[in-house]
């Protein structure tokens, strides 16, 4: 009960944190649309484009969201927090928030673009979406740097965007599940389970990550009493 | 502590250090850029490893470290709830007790900027809070400037510190200096 309840009161403080910073707030929304307008003459590549645009956005906050309070979260664990205790409490207040940008730029693209199966651009976009805060958190607790963080986010992202999805790279990538689900939003019949469960392996396996090299680098040492 | 050794590297920055703090003293230690007297804090504070010997302490660790350390975007209430959420306490009690200890400092509590926009005074009192906050029986502080080691005038429920200053002298390693006397309240 009271793990719950830190990590509510980190899902808060990271909310209040980030509510207050506008012109992320603004970024985190124009960036996936931008991606989206750029592209919107090469039809329905733009849905692909601007969805998984939206990971520079997600991930990049949650990029953030770790490293700029790198100083603080050993503090919190020598506070009596646990490392876990930060990492949930990061991934409840963004996983929200990036589902709802989710679904505003999903019914976006759905009212301009017209792609043959909506409910699964809204899935993948959301894919898109989720799996980007494990990634974000895995960067940021491996890379424990912004730029060198910022570089892996846009490597990351930048190969999923530029690859087509038959390279055998593409496979390997973090958004390439989500990518799948876009794509067969596009054409009337296509496998959408196989990319779903891929997914969310995927982002279970970015969550270790993220965990391992966290606990590495914030975990405090308990000294014994004194007899 | 007591035969603490860390090195980084073939460097050996502390070399069997041994050091004792009874409850109510505080105890300076100085020496130059390099010394080792941070390292020592965080060795104390549980923040980093040591490479060999031992630390026994009486209680929670508070630690104020020379950078405030705080989230710049929230308010001093907002560090109060999150700090005293860690140490098990609810909100409006974390509230109750941190206002109490922020007003002995001097902190303006009507003040409702978030960390990034406090003047110099506040921002110090904040970050002295978190070394203070009531559940801390022993606390480690760094700092660059020995007059901000003796700036509160009271610490409630503190009984053991350790303060740090970091000024140009010979020596190459920590002094200590236990004859410090206690300000008001330790």
């Amino acid at each position: 009960m009271s793990s719950m309840r830190r990590v509510v009161i980190m899902a808060e403080m990271h909310g209040r944190d980030l509510t207050r910073r506008h012109v992320a707030l603004g970024l985190l929304i124009a960036l996936p649309a931008s991606f989206y307008l750029a592209s919107m003459s090469s039809g329905d590549e733009s849905i692909i484009a601007g969805g998984v645009g939206m990971a520079f956005a997600v991930s990049g906050a949650t990029l953030f969201s770790i490293l700029s309070s790198s100083e603080v979260d050993q503090r919190l664990v020598l506070g009596g927090y646990r490392p876990f205790d930060l990492l949930i409490g990061r991934l409840l207040f963004l996983g929200p928030l990036g589902l709802a940008i989710a679904a505003g730029f999903s019914a976006l693209m759905i009212t301009v673009s017209h792609p043959q199966r909506p409910w699964l651009t809204l899935l993948g976009v959301a894919a898109v979406a989720l799996q980007s805060i494990p990634f974000g958190l895995a960067v940021g607790a491996a890379v424990p740097r912004e730029l060198e963080g910022t570089l892996v986010l846009i490597g990351v992202v930048g190969m999923q965007l530029a690859v087509g999805p038959d390279s055998p790279v593409a496979k390997f990538l973090p958004f390439y599940g989500p990518q799948e689900i876009i794509t067969a939003s596009l054409v009337p019949s296509g496998a959408v389970a196989g990319p779903l469960l891929l997914t969310a392996l995927y982002g279970l396996a970015l969550l270790v990550v993220a965990r391992l090299f966290l606990v590495r680098r914030i975990s405090v040492t308990r000294h014994p009493g004194v007899a | 502590m007591s035969q603490v050794t860390k090195r980084y590297g073939r460097t050996t920055i502390l070399d069997a250090v041994d050091l004792v703090v009874h409850g109510g003293e505080v105890v300076a230690l100085t020496g130059e850029n390099g010394a080792g007297k941070s390292t020592l804090m965080k060795i104390c504070a549980g923040l980093i490893r040591c490479d060999a010997g031992e630390v026994r302490v009486g209680g929670p660790i508070g630690y104020c470290p020379q950078t405030p350390g705080l989230f710049e975007l929230l308010t001093a209430d907002d560090h109060l709830v999150m700090f005293g959420r860690g140490a098990g306490i609810g909100r409006s009690e974390s509230l109750r007790r941190g206002h109490a200890i922020l007003e002995e400092f001097g902190y303006p509590l009507h003040e409702r900027s978030v960390t990034r926009d406090l003047s110099g005074g506040p921002a110090r009192s904040s970050t002295w809070l978190w070394r203070c906050w009531p559940t801390r029986r022993c606390c480690c502080s760094t700092s660059r400037t020995r007059g901000s080691i003796g700036a509160p005038t009271s610490t409630s429920g503190t009984t053991a510190a350790c303060g740090v200053t970091e000024e140009r002298r010979s020596s190459s390693s920590p002094t200590c200096w236990p004859s410090w006397s206690a300000p008001t309240g330790w």
